[in-house]
């Protein structure tokens, strides 16, 4: 490193007013973090620093803390304010009482079937989900079954194949939802092929899905995520639990191309649509 | 804590430089959950699995789907085929199905795949659409080739291919049952039941389907003379397993047996009844060697054996040995020894006059008093039918006559009896083909295989004992997009086979995509019909038992007229196509839109009908056959959805100079050709469906059918079915009405061929759980 470069830093590290501190809490290390912590650090001023959880709180007090994981969470000494990231919200639901806020990791289910609304306008939809789905899923679910989105229960332990053809039958788009007891990498292949046999599309219900063969879906990226985590350390909004509003789609536009689907002509005009 | 700002800021520089370079690869491992539990979700709609987009095929395409046979509510897959663009249909018995143009009487230039095994015959080029063990509740789509697409699926893919595919176990899990019953003495039945079995999935199907067929033309307000009912029944079994590595499996079996009504013909005593008994195996293993390589491996056997017992009366000089002689020399002249005269004798009383002329003419042949050029003379008098007959004709006819002779005339010229017969049928068919598909990169895709086929016919009236014509594939094709908007497919098939000549069949097409829904296509294709074992080695003649006392004293005799590979060497019919084709699909008002333009070159058409009474058989017909094709589907919203489908058909007729026919047979060949299609043609269909009822409006509208006839036929049909479903726990109680009138109420094709009523009807009830 030049003098020169050494002299800015230390400058800097100096003219800087002393802020708290922000900590993104893993109980693992990982290259992702850091690039989320670069990421947030693009859109706050503040000091970031991913730090490996070992039992004992870094930092001070008055410094702000994102939990990643649900390990962390649970063993985080409640009192102690954290907003939980990265993390899905049965996770987070499972641990509340540990965390002040938190931004859930998948997209919610609304934004998704707006998308589905989007792409497929009045397209007959169906949505799997397992029995014993969590009660605060419920109020997002009734709210589509109230758009008209057709709800098939599974009973996890029975066969996935009997759901999958009463969700396929009479749709002609099928509604992914993140709940693993459906969607998982072991199940995927099956439902994919099933849907695809009959020409019916998948949307969602993650990013991770489009790979596989899923259509669409919106996600949060790691720079959406970390503008959120930006806005939270906003005086007031640190303790908010919610979805990202900030996201983006992603296609498959093999998979689109083949079911003669139209994919739109750019990703941010999607967004811009889904936010209105 | 310093050391890690400074690392953090340090990172933040270099990384700043770097983001978009990195972006794309932290989302993935983030949405990944790499994080969560470290799992990597597989890559499944791989490049091999995925369908060819409608706006990249090669030709016209129509895609009749699971949802649309429900709202349509018919019974049958002819009745289907008439919402597809320029398909023209016989309903009835032996329904026919011509794509623009083709004979009705068989189904023979046009091939049909079930999940990709044929049920064109193997004995005689047909398709019967009734001996197809398959329930049109397991069909998810039909998918109709409408053009040559012989480079695909080899020989006698020749105007079009009907692709069948069936429902997967796994998508039909559960039971489902009704039964079916309307006016025509409509009654069919269906259960089927899916479930899961070990690592698959399997579905066993029951149904029986019967009908009185057409009412003949002297029927009235309900009443059925005519004889063309069938009652169908089978047991299908579909297993379907994806195997441990990954491979996919299908293994379907049927058993199907039947009885068709025949009206009775020329000999019949009573009228007669086909007895059929079909089944079927076969297997296909698709393998996925990578995401851009898979193979698939299919092996199929069937069997269909038909029984035809009747029992036939004949005149008993055309069982004489001596006429069969005669024929196999001379078969005009021997038809007037055997068929003509006799039948001046059966019409005494309805004719006195030439009754008197005829059998003073044969007492005088009998007794070696004429000439040849008498003869030629009397005849052209008398029956007015120009002959050329030699001094040897006459002597046989001599001895043919003089065996009549009771003493005191020639009345025994006149007896019939009857006997026994029975046109026994078996046709068995091996077929293994091996498939091999490579997406090379974005750009270049090829599919090539090989397949080897066994056609086995056994039939003692047909063959005299058993026939088979093996058959040899190899089949490329090359998918190459040289750049974006430009799609090129290059193709072809060899066959080489033991009854008919090597072919090969190629095909170019370029599709130009305007965007990727909207493409314009030029296509060049050409196809064969391969002449059938029947039609190539018949040996075929009648033998009747059990005769009545006759004054041959034969207990058993061969009917006279037989054709013994007489027909020679008969060509391929040929088939070339240019079509100019448009495809256009607009997903936000789910529009889709597809229209063709066409000129098929046809030529060594068979038109001449293959029957004992018809001695020449040529392949020299010609066809040109010009028009245009639409297509248009629009849902504007969820509850209806639109069809409307259409052709304009232009066929011009040659008929070759080797026939020797008279005008009268010309004519009629002409008409033969073009009997089955319209000039205009438009189908309509609106789906209506809210909540748990449905209501499906369909209108057929072809102008103009058999133009080649005085008085061209009308066909008008309007079409209703409504449905009702009631759900309750579980179960779904459905109910359907179907309504067919007819508008027309004439005949299409045959004067038999008609309802003694306007309207059809059935009342459909089922349960599903």
């Amino acid at each position: 490193m030049s003098l020169l470069r050494q002299s800015v830093f230390l400058l800097l590290l100096f003219t800087q007013p002393v802020w708290a501190e922000v900590f993104i809490v893993a109980s693992e290390t990982s290259p992702v973090l850091e690039r989320l912590a670069a990421a947030l650090k693009v859109h706050t001023p503040t000091e970031v620093t991913v730090s490996l959880f070992t039992g004992g709180i870094p930092g001070n007090a008055d410094d702000h803390y994102f939990l990643v994981g649900e390990d962390v969470i649970r063993a985080w000494p409640e009192g102690t304010a954290a907003v939980a990231v990265l993390t899905s919200r049965s996770a987070i639901e499972a641990n509340r009482s540990h965390l002040v806020g938190a931004v859930y990791l998948e997209p919610p289910l609304a934004r998704q079937y707006s998308l589905v609304r989007y792409m497929f306008g009045d397209a007959r939809t169906s949505l799997i989900y397992t029995q014993d789905v969590l009660p605060w899923a419920w109020p997002e679910l009734s709210a589509l079954e109230e758009q008209g989105v057709r709800l098939v229960r599974y009973q996890p332990g029975q066969s996935l194949n009997y759901a999958l053809k009463d969700a396929l039958r009479g749709s002609d788009v099928l509604l992914g939802i993140s709940d693993s007891g459906v969607y998982n990498p072991q199940s995927i292949k099956n439902i994919l092929i099933s849907a695809y046999r009959q020409n019916i599309p998948l949307v969602g219900p993650a990013r991770a899905y489009i790979r596989a063969g899923a259509i669409a879906s919106t996600y949060s990226s790691l720079d959406d995520i970390a503008r959120r985590m930006a806005d939270m350390l906003k005086p007031g909004q640190f303790q908010e639990f919610s979805y990202n509003p900030y996201f983006s789609v992603a296609f498959n536009e093999q998979v689109a191309r083949s079911l003669n689907v139209m994919l739109p002509e750019t990703e941010m005009e999607v967004v811009s649509e889904l936010k209105k | 804590m310093k050391l890690n700002r400074i690392t953090a800021l340090a990172a933040l520089v270099l990384m700043s430089s770097q983001a978009a370079a990195f972006e794309e690869e932290f989302l993935d491992v983030v949405t990944d959950e790499t994080l969560g539990g470290g799992f990597e979700v597989p890559e499944v709609l791989t490049a091999t699995r995925l369908k060819q987009p409608r706006s990249e095929v090669p030709g016209s395409v129509t895609v009749i789907d699971a949802e649309q046979i429900r709202q349509w509510g018919v019974r049958t897959l002819p009745e289907l085929m008439r919402f597809v663009p320029g398909m023209f249909v016989k309903h009835g018995a032996a329904d026919a199905v011509a794509y623009h143009a083709s004979n009705p009487n068989l189904m023979r230039r046009m091939q049909v795949l079930i999940d990709g095994r044929s049920v064109y015959r193997a004995g005689i080029a047909s398709v019967v659409w009734d001996d197809i063990p398959l329930a049109l509740e397991d069909i998810q789509r039909i998918e109709v080739f409408r053009g040559p697409n012989a480079s695909s699926y080899g020989a006698n893919a020749f105007m079009a291919v009907v692709n069948i595919v069936t429902l997967h176990p796994q998508d039909t899990l559960g039971s489902r049952g009704y039964i079916r019953g309307g006016n025509q003495a409509t009654r069919d039945a269906y259960i089927s039941h899916s479930s899961e079995l070990g690592d698959g999935a399997i579905r066993i199907t029951a149904s029986r389907k019967s009908d009185d067929g057409f009412d003949g033309q002297y029927a009235r307000d309900g009443e059925d003379d005519y004889h063309d009912g069938g009652r169908d029944q089978f047991i299908n079994l579909t297993y379907a397993e994806r195997l441990d590595n990954g491979d996919q499996l299908l293994l379907e079996s049927a058993y199907k047996w039947g009885e068709t009504e025949i009206p009775p013909g020329e000999f019949d005593g009573e009228p007669p009844e086909d007895y059929t008994r079909n089944g079927f195996l076969y297997g296909r293993l698709t393998q996925d060697v990578s995401a851009r390589h898979s193979r698939k491996l299919q092996a199929y056997w069937q069997i269909e054996n038909r029984r035809h017992p009747a029992r036939g009366c004949v005149p008993t000089v055309s069982l004489d040995s001596e006429l069969t002689s005669l024929y196999r020399e001379d078969p005009y002249w021997a038809a007037v020894v055997g068929r003509l005269i006799p039948g001046a004798y059966l019409n005494q009383e309805e004719d006195p006059a030439l009754y008197a002329q005829v059998n003073g003419l044969v007492q005088r042949i009998a007794a070696g008093e004429l000439t040849p050029e008498t003869v030629e003379l009397a005849l052209e008098t008398t029956l007015e039918r120009d002959y050329d007959i030699s001094q040897s004709d006459l002597d046989a006819a001599q001895g043919i006559f003089g065996r009549a002779f009771n003493g005191s005339d020639f009345e025994q010229l006149g007896e019939v009896i009857c006997g026994s017969t029975s046109i026994d049928f078996e046709e068995q068919r091996v077929d293994l083909e091996w498939q091999d598909t490579v997406h090379w990169n974005d750009r270049l895709r090829t599919v090539s295989g090989v397949s080897f086929r066994r056609d086995q016919v056994y039939s003692e009236t047909y063959f005299h004992g058993t026939v088979r014509n093996d058959i040899f594939r190899v089949f490329g094709n090359v998918e190459w997009r040289p750049f974006d908007p430009l799609l090129l497919h290059v193709g072809g098939m060899y066959e080489t086979e033991d009854t008919n000549d090597s072919a090969f069949s190629p095909r170019v097409a370029a599709n130009f995509m305007l965007s990727p829904q909207q493409s314009i296509r030029l296509v060049w294709s050409t196809a064969v019909r391969s002449p059938d074992l029947l039609e190539q080695e018949p040996n075929y003649y009648y033998t009747i038992g059990n005769l009545d006392d006759n004054y041959l004293g034969l207990t058993e005799g061969d009917y006279f007229e037989q054709q013994t590979g007489t027909y020679g060497q008969l060509d391929h019919e040929k088939i070339q196509s240019v079509e100019l084709g448009y495809f256009l699909n607009v997903p936000e008002y789910n529009f889709m839109a597809d229209i063709k333009v066409y000129r098929d070159y046809l030529t060594q058409l068979i038109s001449n009908p293959i029957n004992l009474t018809n001695p020449d058989v040529y392949s020299d017909t010609e066809m040109v056959i010009k028009g245009v094709d639409w297509q248009f589907s629009w849902n504007p919203a969820q509850h209806h959805s639109f069809w409307w489908s259409g052709a304009y058909v232009n066929t011009d007729v040659e008929i070759g100079e080797d026939s020797a026919i008279d005008e009268e047979t010309l004519t009629s060949l002409l008409r033969v050709e073009t009997r089955l299609s319209a000039e205009y043609s438009n189908n309509l269909s609106w789906a209506y469906r809210r909540g748990d009822w449905g209501l499906t409006q369909s209108y057929f509208w072809h102008n103009a059918y058999n133009r080649e006839n005085r008085n061209p036929r009308h066909y008008r049909r309007y079409e209703a079915n409504l449905t009702k479903d009631w759900k309750m726990d579980g179960y779904t109680v459905n109910t359907g009405l179907f309504w067919h009138h007819l508008i027309d109420d004439g005949r299409v094709i045959y004067i038999n061929e008609v309802y003694s009523v306007n309207d059809l009807w059935y009342l459909q009830v089922g349960l599903e759980f």
